[in-house]
């Protein structure tokens, strides 16, 4: 009967180790890659503003190559500043829902501007369209370094239905590992300390989970070394994603620690009742 | 006291062997279920996560029998190309993307080093600090490649201009160092060019 007993206490604490892990992910997804405010605070962090600044002037640069006219009708035709604001205009977009497009009127005239200077303003009709055609590639060029995606309302609305399907599992996980505690509690009752330590180990269990998974990522992949699309991605890309593990790896940790220390303890308690149980056992049987 | 420190060590050890019978569990159990998918993802974020440190640049070396060893990596400057008379002294990668082309000039991966005998193909914008000036060359002058295994001079003896599509104007050969050089046309072309200035010089011996 204790062994049945056991066994079942086993599969509700691996039960509840899932609801532990699922939780920790859920809330850690949650305050990281699902919040505005975090995305923000590491494009900050990671200089991208700066970074993709220079990833637009590399690709003006490959279409003034090819063009013929001199690499000063680029200059100051975009700002720092501006690439902020759109960056900005586009993480609302996704975040919020918001459809702003970002204004190139600004860079068209810029660019207009320098290319008449630059030629001195005699332009043939053939020469105008060839410009036309020209800037219509440069602010072509500009949206598609800014946003890297033309699937901004898709991402949205992934983004939405993630963060409704991650509340749910939260909750869903968080009542999951009541239930299970409190059933491991209901069964241990003869012996509530050691139900209360089966539910330790299923903390230990979690935490060490995501050590362990934090160990084979970075095994596997070298994080630092990841690239795509562009420097100013990749840069923060590679800062989201450190960032993520070291959050559940330190959740991990602090789980671990804290487990061992209250097991400990919980062993001690146990170990004091058994052995009281036991002299008061003596002293029934002598009496 | 001691019995109860002793009790005290067996429970606690119990449980961490609890709580590792539990992750053997739920990995075994990821590895069952999702192992594949798992793989599948790491292997995807590995094609995207470049060991740049590894990506070594080898020396590249002339053998006895006139063919290079250790070809230079695509997009990796091997020499460097001077044209006295436009006052050009420009770097040449191999490799003919726009990415390269933006560095220097470009070396057709599909045509020989210098020193190898055969066709060289290499390539420019005609932007001011490229080949703008390229109209100015005549036949006779000198263009000067240096690479790390020896300085080849090449004399102009023709220069045409020829359409992008005319590739048999570029031919690959190996009886005869050319070194062949072009850039669009015409040079204050603005969009996209379709002609090609191409200048032709022969190995000086």
């Amino acid at each position: 009967m204790k062994v049945i007993g056991n066994i079942i206490k086993f599969i509700l604490a691996i039960i509840l180790a899932i609801c532990i892990i699922v939780c920790i992910g859920v809330n850690v997804a949650s305050s990281t890659i699902l919040s505005k405010d975090f995305v923000l605070q590491k494009l900050d962090e990671t200089n991208y503003y700066a970074n993709i600044y220079t990833a637009v002037e590399s690709d003006f640069e490959n279409y003034i190559y090819q063009s013929g006219l001199d690499e000063e009708v680029l200059e100051n035709i975009v700002t720092p500043e501006k690439i902020e604001n759109d960056t900005k205009v586009i993480i609302n977009n996704i975040y919020d829902g918001t459809d702003e497009q970002i204004d190139i009127t600004e860079i068209e005239n810029n660019l207009r501007t320098n290319i008449e200077q630059s030629l001195n303003g005699n332009l043939s009709a053939t020469q105008k369209k060839m410009v036309d055609e020209f800037i219509n590639k440069i602010t072509e060029q500009y949206q598609d370094t800014m946003t890297s995606t033309s699937y901004e309302d898709n991402i949205h609305n992934l983004l939405t239905k993630g963060m409704t399907i991650i509340k749910l599992v939260n909750v869903a996980s968080i009542i999951g590992i009541v239930v299970f505690a409190i059933l491991i509690l209901v069964i241990s009752f003869r012996r509530i300390w050691s139900g209360f330590m089966f539910i330790v180990s299923s903390a230990i269990a979690s935490g060490v989970f995501y050590i362990f998974a934090n160990i084979l990522i970075n095994a596997k992949v070298r994080i630092e070394n990841i690239t795509i699309l562009n420097d100013a991605i990749s840069i923060t890309l590679r800062e989201v994603l450190t960032s993520i593990l070291n959050q559940l790896t330190t959740t991990g940790i602090i789980i671990t620690i804290v487990g061992m220390i209250i097991l400990i303890v919980f062993a001690m308690m146990d170990s004091y009742h058994k052995r009281k149980k036991e002299i008061e056992d003596e002293s029934e049987e002598e009496s | 006291m001691h019995n109860l420190a002793v009790e005290t060590i067996k429970a606690t050890i119990k449980y961490l062997i609890v709580a590792l019978f539990i992750i053997i569990v739920i990995v075994g159990a990821i590895y069952l279920l999702f192992g594949q998918e798992v793989n599948e993802t790491f292997s995807i974020i590995s094609k995207v996560a470049i060991d740049i440190e590894n990506k070594k640049v080898e020396q590249t070396q002339m053998s006895e029998d006139n063919t290079l060893e250790n070809y230079p990596e695509y997009g990796t400057q091997y020499a460097t190309i001077k044209i006295p008379r436009i006052n050009a002294d420009l770097p040449v990668y191999f490799g003919d993307t726009l990415e390269v082309l933006k560095n220097g000039v470009g070396h057709s991966s599909g045509s020989y080093f210098p020193g190898e005998g055969g066709s060289i193909i290499y390539m420019g914008h005609n932007s001011k600090n490229m080949f703008r000036r390229f109209s100015e060359l005549q036949l006779g002058d000198e263009m000067t490649v240096t690479t790390s295994y020896g300085e080849y001079t090449y004399k102009i003896y023709d220069m045409q201009l020829i359409k992008e599509t005319d590739v048999d104007k570029l031919p690959i050969q190996k009886e005869k160092e050319i070194l062949m050089v072009y850039t669009c046309y015409p040079f204050n072309n603005i969009g996209y060019a379709t002609q090609r200035y191409v200048v032709y010089a022969e190995l000086e011996e």
